[in-house]
């Protein structure tokens, strides 16, 4: 079965600037160098982000990043 | 029935039922056997009775929350307030109630005040910033070793290396110079751990000035660090206020050195104490496996056994308990990271489990610890460093002649004498 597409969504008014979600998943989102606040690099990010993602997701203490598969 | 008389009624029945079983307070007494557990009663409440109220040191009764998923539910939901002027606040102890609890800076203050503050102070708390400081931090502790070596032995591991690590680094970040460590430890200690609200209150009073001092420096003579930047980009464009910026500067300064030191030293007993664990990290260069191993030493020690304080401002159900508007609650981490429905064997210290990064060491919602990454990357340094060059490195003295002590946030052994 093909895997589903991921999309991922962050709340920038939610989040905390805690930057777990830069250091688990680089690849998929930075931080703003001066606030902290998450930028998010792919929306769409490939197969090998698939758990990184997800455990950034899980981790984020303010909730503020959505993953999406569909 | 009216009102008034089911409220007597209550009442009545609660102060019976104190009577009968007075409520144990907080914290209840450890194993002296097993230093780095929560005390039973904490463990055992995890298991049978997870959200329950104790007594804390001012004699109110605060409820306990100790399983993850109900700390992680109160610690991110706006009902329960951060800050120490709602009426019924858990303060950790008197001088908390008497210096940091009063301030209004990011650690006790709800949104939307408290986004706005950590937007602003958080740039040199970032993952780039972090990676930036890393070499700076590698040379560090290989210059802190050079030194050890060089000592008499047994050797107290905490002043000069456990200690003398973070309070450098931070003082970098801030500002601060470094020749003041004695004259700030000793203040920030009191301001931690003060027994009365007397101490703590001239301990707070001496550091709000030195760092008033300091600000002054930094208008007229401004150099590369926070605090200079906070001076010149926010205090004087009038955005933030100085005395707001004196707190700020405080607590950073208390709480970006008391902390990891905490935890660098019990980390390194635990590893004196496993030589198994020791061992794996030693051997070990993956950059990867060491930081599990110390996001799993944050899981198993997580040093701040005073838990996150909170007082519900509406009625609010947290593990099927009703938690009133104006009850505190004590979040306690070091027993959520114990929960085996989410670390399954979470009473053994284990480098390869897979969730280790999921521990709430450093709070969870918006008021986890803004240092983290950085206190991470002080451990990751130390471990990485510490057991390749002092391969020999045991305990001097037997774990049983040890003291600990927990009477402000942290956990914390007092000495730690080592030899090599």
């Amino acid at each position: 079965m093909k895997k589903k597409r991921l999309t991922v969504v962050v709340d920038k008014n939610r989040c905390a600037s805690s930057g777990n979600c830069a250091e688990i998943a680089g690849v998929v989102f930075t931080q703003d160098d001066a606030t902290g606040v998450v930028i998010l690099l792919q929306e769409h990010p490939d197969e090998s982000q698939r758990e990184l993602v997800k455990r950034a997701a899980a981790v984020c203490p303010a909730q503020a990043i959505v993953v999406k598969e569909e | 029935m009216d009102r008034k008389s089911t409220r007597d009624i209550e009442k009545r029945d609660i102060e019976m039922s104190d009577r009968l079983t007075p409520l144990e307070s907080f914290p209840p007494p450890r194993d002296l056997r097993r230093p780095f557990d929560p005390p039973p009663e904490l463990l055992r409440r995890l298991r049978e009775e997870p959200v329950s109220k104790m007594r804390i040191w001012d004699g109110t009764e605060a409820w306990l929350i100790t399983r993850y998923e109900d700390g992680r539910a109160a610690l991110s939901d706006e009902r329960f307030s951060a800050d120490p002027q709602n009426p019924g606040f858990p303060e950790k102890n008197v001088a908390y109630a008497s210096t940091l609890g009063r301030d209004r800076t990011i650690r006790a203050i709800d949104n939307p005040e408290h986004d706005r503050q950590k937007r602003m102070m958080v740039r040199d708390f970032t993952v780039k910033r972090v990676e930036e400081i890393r070499p700076y931090v590698k040379t560090l502790v290989d210059s802190l070793i050079d030194n050890m070596l060089k000592q008499p032995q047994p050797f107290d591991i905490l002043p000069d290396f456990a200690t003398m690590l973070p309070t450098v680094v931070i003082c970098e970040l801030l500002g601060v110079p470094i020749e003041e460590r004695e004259y700030f430890g000793k203040r920030a200690k009191a301001v931690l751990a003060a027994p009365t609200a007397e101490q703590a209150t001239q301990a707070g009073n001496d550091l709000s000035e030195f760092m008033d001092h300091l600000i002054e420096l930094k208008i007229k003579k401004p150099t590369n660090d926070l605090i200079s930047h906070l001076v010149h980009e926010q205090v004087l464009k009038g955005q933030f206020g100085r005395s707001e910026l004196i707190s700020l500067s405080r607590l950073l300064l208390v709480a970006g050195h008391d902390t990891t030191a905490g935890m660098i030293g019990l980390s390194i007993l635990v590893l004196l104490q496993d030589a198994k664990a020791a061992k794996e990290i030693r051997e070990s260069n993956d950059p990867a496996f060491i930081r599990n191993a110390v996001d799993e030493l944050f899981r198993y020690l997580g040093t701040t056994h005073a838990g996150r304080r909170r007082v519900a401002i509406a009625d609010v159900e947290i593990g099927g308990k009703l938690i009133r508007a104006g009850e505190g609650i004590i979040v306690l981490n070091n027993l959520m990271d114990r929960d085996e429905s989410v670390f399954p064997n979470a009473d053994k210290l284990d480098f390869h489990r897979a969730n280790a990064r999921a521990n709430v060491a450093f709070g969870y919602g918006i008021h986890q610890c803004p240092g983290q990454l950085l206190a991470r990357m002080e451990l990751q340094v130390v471990h990485s460093t510490l057991w390749k060059r002092v391969p020999t490195l045991r305990l001097a003295e037997p774990i049983e002649n040890l003291h600990f002590f927990e009477g402000g946030s942290n956990y914390e052994v007092e000495v730690l004498p080592v030899a090599w």
